[in-house]
């Protein structure tokens, strides 16, 4: 009899607060650069209001804003980006989280994901995570960054090993990714894996031919500049990243040609926009 | 009374040794990292720069990462070691000497070359329609084309941070091995400029590796070089090689030996008046010859010295913890916040071990001794269905505030029961 009575108890319980008990939501995470309305310069708000339609309560999302800049620990960017995704959780009851990063976004992730005890914010977030969505995260650094660096180290001075560049350029160097992969953060190959899934999605060639339709998606003169930065990368690259950055840490989710539209291929830009169906299949995902 | 006063002493002895087997350190391995004896010089270490003061220990499941979706091929494969390519260089040159004239050597066709003012705000305008090329010293068409010639504008806007004052051009296959010489007049004389050649076709590739992506200070540096093709191995005429501190305003001369050998020393560390985050990059300029052709490159290679603050004591202990717990004993000769990560292996039915988890804990410490508590919770160890003994491996001693390993030992601790 008591029994029965607990029980009757306990699924009237979860109709009642199921969905509170539940509660999904989404998190948009940006790449290099110092956002204040990422919503609209980064994302674009198409893109944001066709993957939230995927949540049962579309209001449970966030477009973080913070310095990327910086080196991924700082303040204005893990610190930043921990602060903001620990009030969304906390003011909307969030329990299951996604997180959608976009290129370096993905680094300040994994740093948080990776040191559970540098801030005492860190394991809720942590704990809350269903998986993080790694939308061309560039895990291995870039050749783009290893280029840009200035000067001949003796022919000048080193000024420019500091001066010409912001501290995210230079730890996106190759080099630099394969230390702090090595020593800080986990998920790379011979490395403990995450706490939580980290799923890579691929973007994997440039496509710059004024006949072709895919140039357009996020627009043509996008697409003719990344076809030029392809020639520091090699022949799979979305003209910012090379494939194999890309799928450096976590785990592969799918390359893009595998289940876009008509199997359109994504560039660096194009995977932050509604391009190729690619918001939908983000929003089946949520 | 003899006999029984020794049969006493052997029972407390043999009791003793069992107490002190429970948890037993495993011998260290060659490539471990680890201090001979902690730094005195405490005021020769920066200020830590933690923000965290509570005490956190996480730990996780194996598995837990690749749960509800089967995962695909990946992560990427890495090398262990830290290991660089080049197929490029950087030349700095004066508006001037862009006038009159730079000779490129190029080893291979599709060559990119960058042209671009040193500094972000140098007001200069780099005009596609004033390049002039030379090739082998007879004239080459400097019409690219669309598409294989971009400006700083356009290269920012992909979010490659060029200065806009930036000219980067494609060579057709036409041109291959020899001498390229640029000119672009109009350029201030005493602007500072710099070249950058990017031979992606090219087989001449540089190589420089380390055998580890942390040092202590005083260790010393032993890279390993080479200038070949994927055919031969050459030796190079001439190699400049400095290691640069993280703010790049000291530099230490790499001594170069015989057969492209590479080394120092020492591992110094940076004036503690400027601290600075981020990490050493020993930086080699090398230029070969074969059959009359030149081969330039340039190699970066980042790494971090860190100075001998901390370190386990040997103390170790079973912690007040459920479930799978043992406590540290850690000394340091200076404050700071310390983090302590380790793999966690259990026995499985086969008698075989396995791995169970990871877990990370930090705590700030005084210096002097102290300890940190690794502790993985009762629920995870049954769920694993894996039992003792119990072996701790990759355990790792860093320093949060300063962002320094200090201790890597592969094998640490075999906890028996």
């Amino acid at each position: 009899m008591l029994r029965t009575a607990k029980a009757a108890l306990g699924i009237a319980l979860l109709l009642t607060f199921g969905s509170v008990w539940s509660a999904t939501g989404v998190a948009f995470v940006h790449g290099t650069g110092h956002q204040t309305d990422a919503l609209n310069d980064y994302w674009t708000t198409s893109n944001v209001n066709s993957i939230r339609q995927g949540l049962s309560n579309s209001g449970n999302y966030v477009v973080i804003n913070c310095d990327f800049e910086q080196y991924m620990w700082d303040a204005q960017a893990a610190g930043c980006l921990a602060d903001q995704l620990h009030s969304f959780i906390t003011s909307h009851g969030i329990t299951d989280l996604v997180v959608l990063t976009h290129s370096n976004g993905g680094n300040v992730m994994r740093w948080i994901m990776s040191n559970p005890t540098w801030d005492s914010r860190y394991p809720l977030i942590i704990e809350r995570l269903r998986w993080v969505n790694a939308l061309a995260p560039s895990s291995l650094g870039t050749p783009l960054a290893d280029a840009v660096m200035q000067g001949n180290v003796f022919e000048a001075s080193l000024g420019w090993l500091l001066g010409y560049q912001n501290d995210a350029v230079r730890m996106q160097q190759t080099s630099w990714m394969a230390h702090y992969n090595s020593t800080w953060l986990m998920g790379t190959s011979g490395r403990p894996s995450l706490p939580k899934g980290f799923w890579n999605v691929v973007g994997s060639d440039v496509h710059a031919n004024v006949f072709n339709g895919a140039s357009y998606c996020g627009g043509y003169s996008y697409q003719a500049g990344l076809a030029v930065t392809q020639w520091w990368l090699d022949s799979c690259s979305d003209g910012f990243l090379e494939c194999s950055s890309q799928n450096g840490a976590g785990s592969l989710w799918f390359y893009d040609h595998w289940v876009t539209d008509r199997g359109r291929k994504l560039s660096h830009h194009q995977s932050r926009r509604d391009c190729f169906d690619l918001d939908i299949i983000l929003r089946n995902d949520l | 009374m003899r006999y029984t006063k020794t049969l006493i002493a052997s029972c407390l002895v043999a009791g003793s040794s069992l107490a002190m087997a429970e948890i037993e350190w495993l011998d260290t391995q060659s490539n471990d990292l680890r201090a001979d004896r902690l730094t005195t010089d405490t005021g020769a270490i920066p200020a830590s720069m933690h923000q965290e003061s509570a005490a956190i220990n996480f730990a996780w499941n194996a598995e837990q990462a690749s749960t509800a979706r089967r995962p695909g091929v990946g992560p990427t494969e890495t090398g262990t070691t830290p290991m660089v390519e080049s197929q490029q260089y950087w030349m700095d040159v004066t508006g001037t000497e862009l006038a009159r004239g730079v000779e490129l050597p190029l080893t291979a066709p599709g060559a990119v070359v960058r042209i671009s003012a040193l500094d972000n705000d140098s007001g200069l305008e780099l005009d596609p329609d004033k390049l002039v090329l030379e090739f082998n010293g007879r004239p080459v068409s400097a019409e690219f084309g669309p598409g294989h010639v971009s400006t700083g504008v356009e290269l920012r806007r992909e979010g490659m941070p060029v200065p806009e004052a930036t000219l980067a051009f494609r060579l057709t296959d036409r041109i291959g091995a020899g001498t390229l010489t640029v000119s672009h007049e109009g350029v201030r004389g005493s602007l500072p400029l710099v070249i950058n050649v990017h031979e992606p076709e090219s087989a001449w590739t540089a190589t420089l590796a380390l055998e580890r992506h942390n040092y202590l200070a005083g260790q010393p540096l032993d890279f390993e070089f080479e200038l070949g093709d994927g055919r031969r191995s050459i030796e190079a005429h001439s190699i400049q090689a400095v290691l640069a501190s993280p703010d790049a305003s000291e530099t230490w001369p790499i001594e170069s030996t015989r057969g492209n050998g590479l080394t120092m020393a020492a591992a110094p560390l940076a004036d503690i008046d400027r601290p600075a985050p981020g990490l050493y990059e020993a930086h080699v300029y090398v230029e070969g010859e074969y059959r009359g052709q030149t081969i330039r490159r340039d190699l970066t290679l980042a790494f971090n010295v860190a100075p001998a603050i901390a370190q386990f004591s040997g103390e170790v202990e079973r912690g007040r913890s459920d479930g799978l717990a043992v406590v540290l004993g850690i000394d340091s000769a200076v404050s700071g916040r310390y983090q302590v990560n380790a793999d966690v292996m259990g026995t499985n039915a086969r008698g075989e071990l396995e791995l169970l988890g990871f877990v990370q804990s930090a705590n700030v410490l005084e210096a002097g001794s102290g300890q940190i508590e690794l502790a993985l919770d009762s629920d995870m160890v049954r769920a694993s269905g894996l039992q003792a003994p119990f072996e701790v491996r990759n355990l790792q001693l860093l320093d949060q505030g300063r962002m320094y390993l200090l201790e890597d030992r592969q094998q640490a601790l075999r906890i028996m029961r």
